[in-house]
């Protein structure tokens, strides 16, 4: 016997059907703008600069193509290892100051009092303008009448030279990292939204504040650990707006960075071809970074 | 209810608003363009010059200008430059004029809120020559250079319209030559003529018992720089945060570096390369060692590897040194309206004085270090017809009527006479042939015993009988300039770096990158000439520094193959 369904459940199907499609349609209407300015903004410069990478660029008139002239000529040019040996040399430095700190500093904050928590946050969100930031530092590690000088000076220590002393010059770079704490608010989110539950029950049986944090916190923030990681190994390889706003990337080369000198290739000596071959360059030591990155660390909680 | 009236007043305005754009919203782009009563003039958009980029150099010099404190404070309309004269009435008149003559072509002006030789205002252009929409003449250098511009395709070919130009006689080859390339025209300068010269706080100097002449306060115009090493320690004082001189390590300074018998390049003795680094020879390596010594000897400049030529300048501004190096044009509106400009809350004459760099160790202080610098060119991508009208507009503001628009309006603002050097450009402006048209020089704008001074014993140094890099091209001077702040903020930021090792490394990457190439045309008979013409000028006015040079001569610069 042929089973009739209710008048009713049929157009609730039908109107199910409808509204399915509409989600549909509405989720590609809403993807398409972002999808749009990627392709502009984002593939069409990477892919034309990996054309451009195997010509002699012309502004105005057509290019000539020179198959691996550009990476022959940056390969024999004395700055390029400077500049990978430097970029390496900040991201350590950085990612070892600004991205383990924060972890530590967020999971402790954890264990104090909700005020203060809130108070802590307000205050790492006041200098998130970096730009701000950079600049103001850059004078105050003024040797001569910067603010930090002033302050060894009248509690009767030597003056440092900062930004002039190149063996301290690219930790100077990196310090203002540590007060942007935009890492630290992911993480304290993270945290915030693990059960309480499970550290109630672990201290009633009998774990330490330690134990709670290598078992439950640390866990638990694994996956934002690992993306974050990926996020501050490509930010930091990528570093350019500390060292040319306050060093230039002296002294001599001290802070000289990999972006930097794509950036002087392209817009000091016109040279788009050797600046974007050493973009691709730089492109080829990221992705090697991620991929050795998402092979060696588990994002799982259960692995 | 107040929220409601609020609400109310806010639609209304909307509404208002709205209306009152409608007229303009509903105008087509060629109705707006059509020729209205106050503005006669037909425009055809396909003949528009747009964009002649409104540079000081067309004007006024706009060095002073950003070297004056206040001048931002001053009333604009009386810098009758072409950077303003969208905004002054000479300049729309000068353009109207044209307009109205040329009834084919309109005048558009680009603005851009920034330095106009900066490197914002270069990406700027580039971005728009690339798309296509590039102005039709604009300033070559800010691309790093007249050759850079001219290798990277950036400058149009004009050999066809200055052939024939009446004012090529004026314009001395051996600082056009960059401009030309494999015996074509790129570029005709647009400034020339600048002095570098130094500021000097005239109150501190008095302060410190500093005197020239007696009672006038500041060092004498024939200074060495032992004079200025002593000065110096006598003016430099950290506990009250104050310092001789601003040292900046991104930039050699040019003129100090001829005082002491240096050179950035040499000629290559292999003939493979046309330059090689000149930071090795001994003079340049002199120069290099006083440099330092003003930091860690004499403790008298302020300086670090953040410390660039707008940092310096900021630093005299900051009243933190006593001496500032500017490139002093000879902007007669400038200099004669100096008294009427301030240095803080103090009078400006009163306060700064200007000077000559100090002589070098064996007396050499050579005048009018940088003749040349700034080229225009022209579009190359433009049509026929837009090229013809950029000349012919070239020419209206350079030598034509619009330089007789803006000389007399700057008489007009100075209450004077019109100068017959309104601008530091090498040419000669037709209006200067009519014997009706009265004119005084510019120097005679100048206010301050002092000032005139300095001006007439700058003019009566001997001029080097060869420009900067030997009128050769640079093909990338921005880039040279940028490992010469490698080696500069090295040796200004640690006293334990060996000179000699730095100077070669730097050398050896100036070598490996900026300087190889070989200029097209170059012949041992040119380098022969300039160097031999180098050392004529050096045994006819400055027998000391000639035996100096000697031993250059013979080991680095006589490369020519012997016969």
């Amino acid at each position: 016997m042929r089973k009739v369904l209710p008048l009713t459940v049929a157009k609730k199907d039908k109107f199910r059907e409808g509204g399915v499609k509409f989600k549909r349609l509405s989720i590609w209407l809403f993807c398409i703008p972002g999808a749009v300015v990627t392709l502009i903004f984002g593939w069409y410069p990477m892919i034309w600069a990996m054309v451009i990478a195997f010509q002699k660029f012309m502004i105005i008139g057509p290019s000539k193509w020179i198959g691996l002239g550009n990476f022959s000529s940056i390969l024999q040019d004395p700055i390029l290892p400077i500049v990978i040996k430097n970029t390496f040399y900040y991201a350590l430095l950085s990612i070892g100051l600004t991205f383990i700190i924060p972890i530590l500093v967020a999971i402790l904050l954890m264990e104090m009092s909700k005020k203060t928590v809130r108070i802590m946050m307000w205050l790492w969100f006041i200098p998130l303008s970096s730009m701000a930031s950079i600049v103001i530092l850059k004078w105050m590690y003024n040797v001569d009448y910067g603010l930090l000088n002033g302050i060894l000076v009248s509690f009767g220590l030597p003056e440092s030279g900062w930004l002039n002393d190149p063996r301290i010059a690219m930790l100077c770079l990196v310090l203002p990292g540590l007060i942007m704490f935009a890492p630290g608010l992911i993480y304290i989110a993270t945290i915030q939204a693990i059960p309480k539950e499970l550290y109630e029950n672990a201290h009633l049986e009998g774990a330490s504040v330690w134990q709670q944090i290598w078992h439950i916190s640390l866990p638990r923030l694994r996956p934002v650990i690992s993306m974050m990681l990926i996020l501050a190994v490509i930010s930091n390889l990528q570093i350019f707006s500390q060292p040319y706003i306050m060093t230039g990337g002296g002294p001599g080369t001290a802070t000289t960075v990999f972006v930097m000198e794509i950036y002087s290739q392209a817009f000091n000596r016109y040279a788009f071809g050797r600046a974007s071959a050493l973009a691709i360059i730089l492109f080829c030591i990221i992705l090697t970074l991620i991929i050795i990155q998402r092979k060696f660390v588990k994002e799982n909680l259960d692995e | 209810m107040i929220r409601k009236l609020f609400k109310s007043v806010l639609i209304a305005l909307s509404v208002a608003s709205f209306f009152c754009s409608v007229p303009v919203i509903g105008q087509t782009p060629e109705e707006l363009l059509a020729p209205t009563e106050e503005r006669p003039i037909l425009v055809n958009p396909e003949y528009w010059i747009s964009g002649i980029r409104i540079f000081s150099y067309f004007g006024e010099g706009g060095d002073v200008a950003r070297n004056l404190r206040d001048w931002i404070d001053c009333p604009k309309e009386l810098y009758r430059s072409w950077q303003t004269a969208s905004r002054n009435i000479a300049g729309l008149y000068a353009a109207s004029l044209f307009e109205r003559d040329n009834p084919k072509v309109k005048l558009v002006w680009y603005e851009y809120a920034g330095e106009a030789a900066g490197k914002e205002w270069s990406k700027v252009l580039m971005s728009a020559l690339a798309a296509g929409e590039g102005p039709s003449a604009y300033d070559a250098n800010v691309f790093g250079g007249v050759a850079t511009a001219i290798s990277k395709g950036l400058c149009g070919d004009i050999t066809e319209y200055v052939k024939n130009w009446d004012q090529t006689k004026y314009l001395d080859m051996k600082f056009w030559a960059p401009a030309w390339k494999n015996g074509r025209c790129y570029a005709i300068p647009g400034q020339a003529m600048s002095y570098e010269l130094s500021f000097f706080r005239k109150d501190w100097f008095e302060e410190a018992g500093i005197f020239a002449a007696e009672g006038i306060a500041g060092p004498p115009v024939d200074w060495t720089f032992d004079d200025f090493v002593n000065i110096g320690q006598k003016l430099t004082d950290p506990k009250k945060k104050r310092w001789a001189f601003g040292l900046p390590v991104d930039v050699i300074r040019t003129g100090w570096l001829q005082n002491f018998g240096g050179f950035m390049v040499k000629p290559d003795p292999t003939g493979k390369y046309t330059f090689r680094s000149g930071l090795d020879l001994p003079t340049t390596k002199e120069f290099l060692k006083f440099y330092r010594d003003l930091k860690f000897k004499y403790n008298i400049a302020l300086t670090g590897t953040e410390e660039t030529g707008t940092a310096a300048a900021y630093d005299f501004w900051g009243e933190r040194t006593a001496m500032h190096i500017f490139e002093g044009t000879r902007h007669a509106l400038l200099w004669g309206r100096i008294d009427r400009h301030m240095f803080g809350d103090k009078s400006w004459l009163d306060t700064v004085g200007i000077i000559p760099f100090p002589k070098g160790p064996t007396g050499l202080q050579i005048g009018t270090p940088k003749p040349w610098w700034r080229f225009i060119t022209i579009n190359p991508v433009i049509s026929k017809e837009r090229k013809d009208a950029t000349w012919k507009f070239l020419n209206f503001i350079l030598v034509g009527d619009g330089k007789k628009i803006l000389a007399q309006d700057m008489a007009y603002a100075l209450n004077d006479l019109p100068t017959n050097d309104i601008a530091p450009n090498p040419y000669h402006p037709r209006y200067l042939d009519d014997p009706n048209f009265a004119s005084r020089s510019w120097k005679e704008t100048i206010p301050g015993e002092q000032y005139r001074e300095i001006f007439n014993y700058v003019e009566s140094l001997p001029v080097n009988p060869i420009p900067d890099f030997f009128a050769m091209p640079i093909m990338e001077e921005t880039a040279l300039q940028e490992k010469h702040r490698i080696l500069l903020s090295t040796l200004l930021t640690n006293p334990n770096a060996d000179l000699d090792a730095e100077v070669d490394k730097v050398a050896n990457m100036i070598n490996k990158t900026v300087l190889n190439y070989k200029i097209e045309g170059q012949t041992w008979d040119n380098i022969k000439e300039w160097a031999t013409s180098l050392k004529e000028f050096y045994e006819k006015n400055f027998p000391e520094q000639a035996k100096v040079f000697n031993e250059i001569y013979e080991t680095s610069f006589a490369v020519w193959p012997k016969k």
